[in-house]
């Protein structure tokens, strides 16, 4: 059998383009050597790592919402701005954020990016992140809840780079199941309210509500922002 | 022989780039080919549960995952795509089984990937990101380079032949263990 023909049939199938007579031509040939499946293999894994490195991965939503969904959150969110800034010109000036003392500062690659990295390095849905101090330094900590076990990825604060991998007996399929906006999603939705740092972020479930509680580092004072977990608004900074 | 949840989910991790490529290869959609992913995780913790006997992890999982490509396919009445995995499926999972993912060589097949596309000739890298990076579709591509589809696709598989005998290069010569 001509490589060319292999080739072909190859190219034929990753493009979507070949009928059903090729394809059982292809898995024919592919039978018979396993060059070619090796070939198959290398071919599918740089279009994998192609897409991946143009195109990063998202942080894994819980929930693909509807358009008509997303139009009604859109039309919620102006109409809440709207109430909130009439509130807010019959309120008294706010008090100025407590000050307390500053977590772990983040490294360089950022919590979003740690996220992303912790997503990209196995399965989950991210749960809990921040930055945390273990033996003398700093980590990002992950927390995904994977079923009905959690896993925690712990990533090297500038490189990114994963040190730790574990899956532990805590269950919070409960709150990864009633998130609808990802944590990394309601992470950018508080910095839009309050720029700075992220340097925690955590899914919760409270009074029957998933919300996530962002703690941002703004100047020199930490920021707690609440972010409904199922519409995504900042209901509390 | 039992296999505990945590040897399985151990399993499962460390093969996420086969494991992924594998759906990618039955699926051929990257944004499908994630969401089976996460899916199948669950899937292995709830097995794993149900105390399941795995003698052989690879060939077990993709027998979960082929099942749950074929309920996406149904779900998207995709016929033709799910008879054309389903003649597929069998010889794919042979070829990832005795390929599987090493971790190093995931690292460094990365690492080459950047230094073999700035080797690549620039029409062939502006085709690439035209591609992977703008994510233009092949007609729109044809139309900039007064060209075919078919022309196209023909370019972007040389592009790609081509860096994947890079990378392979570089791994025999640099170290992909």
């Amino acid at each position: 059998m001509d490589a060319r023909r292999f080739d072909e049939l190859l190219q034929r199938w990753q493009d979507g383009d070949a009928g059903t007579a090729e394809v059982a031509e292809l898995a024919s040939l592919m039978r018979e050597d396993p060059l070619r499946r090796r070939e198959l293999v290398t071919s599918i894994r740089l279009e994998l790592n192609l897409h991946r490195k143009y195109a990063p991965a998202k942080a894994a939503a819980p929930a693909r919402r509807r358009r008509w969904e997303a139009v009604a959150a859109a039309l919620v969110l102006a109409l809440s701005a709207f109430l909130v800034g009439r509130l807010l010109l019959m309120r008294p000036p706010a008090t100025p954020p407590k000050q307390v003392a500053l977590p772990p500062q983040p490294g360089p690659i950022g919590l979003l990016r740690a996220i992303d990295l912790a997503v990209s390095s196995g399965a989950g849905v991210p749960i809990k992140a921040e930055v945390e101090r273990e033996d003398g330094s700093s980590v990002y900590s992950i927390q995904l809840a994977l079923g009905d076990r959690t896993r925690e990825v712990e990533l090297d604060l500038s490189s990114g780079r994963v040190l730790e991998d574990e899956v532990e007996e805590e269950n919070r399929s409960a709150v990864a199941a009633a998130l609808k906006v990802s944590l990394a999603a309601a992470i950018e939705k508080a910095l839009e309210a309050v720029p700075g740092r992220p340097v925690e972020a955590e899914a919760k479930i409270k009074e029957g509500k998933v919300q996530v509680e962002v703690s941002v580092i703004s100047g020199s004072t930490v920021r707690k922002i609440v972010v409904d977990g199922d519409s995504g608004q900042v209901i509390r900074r | 022989m039992k296999t505990k949840t945590s040897e399985l989910l151990k399993m499962f991790l460390e093969q996420r780039e086969g494991l992924l490529g594998f759906i990618f290869a039955l699926t051929r959609d990257r944004e499908a080919a994630e969401d089976l992913f996460q899916e199948t995780g669950v899937a292995v913790v709830e097995e794993a549960n149900r105390g399941t006997e795995v003698r052989q992890f690879l060939p077990w999982v993709h027998e979960i995952i082929r099942r749950r490509v074929a309920d996406h396919f149904r779900k998207k009445s995709r016929r033709g795509a799910l008879e054309q995995s389903g003649a597929m499926d069998e010889v794919v999972s042979l070829a990832f089984c005795e390929n599987p993912s090493k971790p190093a060589e995931v690292h460094h097949s990365r690492e080459y990937l950047d230094e073999c596309l700035e080797e690549l000739p620039a029409s062939q890298r502006e085709l690439i990101e035209q591609r992977y990076r703008e994510q233009s579709p092949l007609r729109k591509i044809a139309a900039i380079a007064d060209s075919t589809e078919g022309s196209v696709k023909v370019l972007l598989w040389r592009a790609r032949r081509q860096l994947a005998r890079c990378i392979e290069g570089k791994m025999a010569s640099g170290g992909g263990e």
